[in-house]
């Protein structure tokens, strides 16, 4: 059953097999899987539940307050990187934009070889062919790609890169290219439709605008769960309480909020909050001379991974294309007054392409690092290395050769005065531009680690089974455990890892 | 004293000092405060008035667009902040109150006026230094710019002007 916050007048005290904190994309996987196995479940949720019927609005102001972290604007401390983060049913599956990709072999040899991990592509995949199924993730070629991610296959076709058709979870897709919203039409198969379906259906208790704020370990072991309701149009406490007394954890609230809340229980052991990583990315505009309205079409059908491993000492990335509807457009372009109604008068025919830098595989990179405030609410520090900054600078040339290889009439970065090209001539430009935090537009829609796993509890928070290195019956099922960035968009592989890691849960009821 | 943005952000001493800085170079040369048009949900009085400035400047009537503060925009940022944890409300406060103070304007080699106060060129000249100031202030920028430009496009009296409309589908 789906409670809300808004039905929850008194305080609740619950027992049950498995604690689920976080219903997305690793929590969703896990509990249905624990449903499956006949184990009582109970899932926290802190965002709404919400449905296609609240997402035919079309309202992208309603979509991010309503359905992302901090209403639509969590970013690093500095504001140098907005992140893009789930927060609802679902989490980041019911926002995301469907691209889904295995965990690729090289990634998979990085962390045997740097992360003491016995993961192999064989040892996935009936995991990862059983979330297939389910999620309907296949090639997705029902109609052409939209002129938004047609350009990008346009420029790559006409540099010699390689170009491919994304695989996507979806069923019956219309094509909308309003996925960032929430699917309207009940074709994405994110969390709220599959597994948080199969979870309540098969006896999960769901409570939703439900927060966990502290998780109790006396001795070794966790007892209870101790969470507030909050009232879904402001982020307050309405006062009731929620406790769960589980036999088992499993924390799935997604890298940034699980170290987070890690963090405000005392359950500090390891480097929880380090090995924060990102998926930096970074965008050019390219103007044509036909329409382009990127906002409408399946958002992402086109990869190109040519340059994702540049060598072991530079950071790679992998380009793809963003859907950006009006309000999104407006907070990217960092131009204001006359110029920024220029450019925004151009987004119907300007095509956003990005490239997503893989951090975490260069020696010494570690990434972010995930901190507490005071009030409890997390926080994000994120370094600039030379090797990301270099990556930056590489990925605009990319970026603006493939633009105008496809066709661009002029190019623009993301630099609050905007670096401008309308030829390939002018691409040395691009190297006199400055590049890192606070110098253009950085945006993450793939936040990973802060839990990361491993053999070693001096250099990982949970184990190769995901458990926690000191407390047995607590798990971290979600993107947290991720020690790398991934070179592919994640979502599969944490669905794969979840699906993964339900044996070890359920035998430690 | 050149506070580092971690310092400010982070709630350091630096921090206090910086904010208390510009607390206390309002009180010796107030701003211009902007009456709101409902009671206000989350910002205090100075923040508003700074949010509507900024938003005049960076959102204006040009090109046929309707003007930030036509379409309520100082407003409707004031109740996004409502919805948020209050912490965050208070950080985007302490930024709004830094870029207004006339001290800390002067900290930062900018005239000793309030931001509220300046004439709309000078405005925009103020503007375009703290994006291109430190880090410090390109934060500050991103803070005050970011809300008020998403609050605005996301008003469909601007989508004409991008040639954007509500798909026949959507159900109001
Ligand atoms: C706009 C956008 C587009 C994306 N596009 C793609 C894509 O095309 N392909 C892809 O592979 N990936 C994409 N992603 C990323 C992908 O969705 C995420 O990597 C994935 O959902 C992360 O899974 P998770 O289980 O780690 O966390 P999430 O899916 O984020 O779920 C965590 C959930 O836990 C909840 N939670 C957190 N803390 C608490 C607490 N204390 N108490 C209760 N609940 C809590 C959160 O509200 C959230 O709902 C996208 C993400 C976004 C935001
Ligand atoms: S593009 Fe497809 S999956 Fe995305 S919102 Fe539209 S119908 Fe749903």
């Amino acid at each position: 059953m789906i409670r809300i916050g808004a039905e929850l007048t008194g305080d609740v005290d619950v027992a049950c097999d498995v604690c689920v904190i976080g219903s997305g994309a690793g929590g969703g996987v896990l509990a249905a899987g624990l449903v499956a196995r006949g184990l009582s479940v109970v899932i926290l949720e802190e965002g709404g539940h919400h449905t296609s019927r609240d997402f035919r609005k079309a309202d992208e102001a309603f979509s991010f307050s309503m359905l992302y972290q901090d209403r639509g604007t969590r970013a690093t401390e500095d504001l140098a990187i907005t992140l893009l983060q789930g927060r609802s049913v679902g989490g980041g599956t019911t926002v995301n934009w469907t691209t889904c990709f295995r965990t690729p072999e090289r990634i998979l040899e990085h962390w045997r070889r740097h992360h003491g991990s016995t993961l192999t592509a064989e040892s996935l995949r009936p995991h990862f062919e059983a979330v297939e199924e389910r999620l309907g993730i296949a090639r997705w070629d029902a109609v052409p790609q939209n002129a938004n991610n047609d350009a990008l296959a346009r420029g790559a076709a006409a540099l010699g890169w390689t170009w491919e058709r994304t695989r996507r979870n979806v069923r019956a897709c219309a094509n909308s290219g309003y996925c960032g919203f929430g699917c309207p039409f009940d074709a994405k198969q994110g969390m709220l439709l599959t597994t948080l379906a199969d979870a309540v259906a098969g006896g999960a208790d769901l409570y939703a605008d439900t927060r966990a704020e502290r998780i109790v370990v006396e001795g070794d072991r966790v007892v209870r769960v101790e969470a507030r309701v909050l009232e879904r149009e402001r982020t307050r406490a309405t006062g009731v309480s929620v406790v769960v007394r589980p036999r088992v954890v499993a924390l799935c609230g997604g890298a940034v909020n699980s170290p987070a809340l890690l963090l405000r229980s005392g359950i500090t052991d390891g480097p929880v909050g380090r090995r924060t990583m990102l998926h930096p990315v970074v965008g050019m505009s390219g103007r044509y001379d036909e329409p382009v309205q990127g906002w409408s079409g399946a958002p992402q059908s086109v990869t190109v991974h040519d340059f994702v491993d540049r060598g072991p000492d530079r950071v790679g990335f992998f380009l793809e294309a963003a859907p950006v509807h009006p309000m999104l457009a407006g907070v990217s372009l960092p131009v204001v007054g006359a110029d920024q109604a220029e450019a925004m008068g151009q987004l119907g025919f300007s095509s956003s392409l990005i490239a997503i830098c893989v951090d975490g595989l260069v020696p010494g990179d570690e990434g972010g690092v995930v901190t507490v405030k005071g009030d409890g609410r997390p926080s994000v520090a994120y370094p600039f290395r030379p090797e990301l900054v270099e990556a930056f600078a590489s990925a605009h040339e990319v970026l603006a050769a493939a633009h105008l290889a496809a066709g661009a009439r002029e190019v623009l970065s993301l630099h609050p005065v905007p670096v401008r090209l309308t030829s390939e001539r002018d691409l040395p430009r691009l190297r006199e531009a400055a590049y890192g935090g606070l110098r253009h537009g950085v945006f993450s829609a793939h936040q990973m680690g802060g839990c990361t796993f491993g053999p070693d509890p001096a250099t990982s928070v949970v184990d190769l089974d995901l458990r926690h290195h000191r407390v047995p019956n607590l798990f971290v099922v979600d993107g947290s455990v991720l020690p790398t960035g991934l070179g592919v968009n994640p979502s599969e592989t944490i669905y794969g890892l979840a699906h993964l890691a339900i044996d070890a849960v359920a035998s430690t009821t | 004293m050149r506070p580092t943005r971690r310092q400010l952000l982070l709630g350091g001493v630096g921090a206090t000092a910086l904010v208390g800085l510009g607390a206390a170079g309002l009180q010796l040369r107030p701003g211009v405060i902007r009456a709101p048009r409902r009671p206000l949900l989350a910002l205090d009085p100075v923040a508003f008035s700074v949010i509507a400035a900024v938003a005049d400047r960076v959102c204006p009537a040009v090109d046929g667009l309707p003007s930030a503060w036509e379409l309520e925009v100082p407003e409707r940022v004031d109740e996004l902040m409502s919805r948020m944890e209050p912490g965050q409300a208070t950080d985007v406060g302490r930024a709004l109150l830094l870029l207004e103070s006339p001290l800390v304007s002067v900290l930062f080699g900018g005239p000793p006026t309030p931001f509220t106060r300046l004439d709309g060129a000078r405005q925009d000249a103020v503007l375009a230094s703290w994006r291109d100031g430190r880090a410090l202030r390109r934060t500050v920028w991103r803070a005050a710019t970011q809300l008020v430009k998403g609050t605005y496009w996301s008003h469909p009296s601007t989508w004409q002007h991008i040639g954007y409309a509500r798909p026949a589908w959507a159900t109001p």
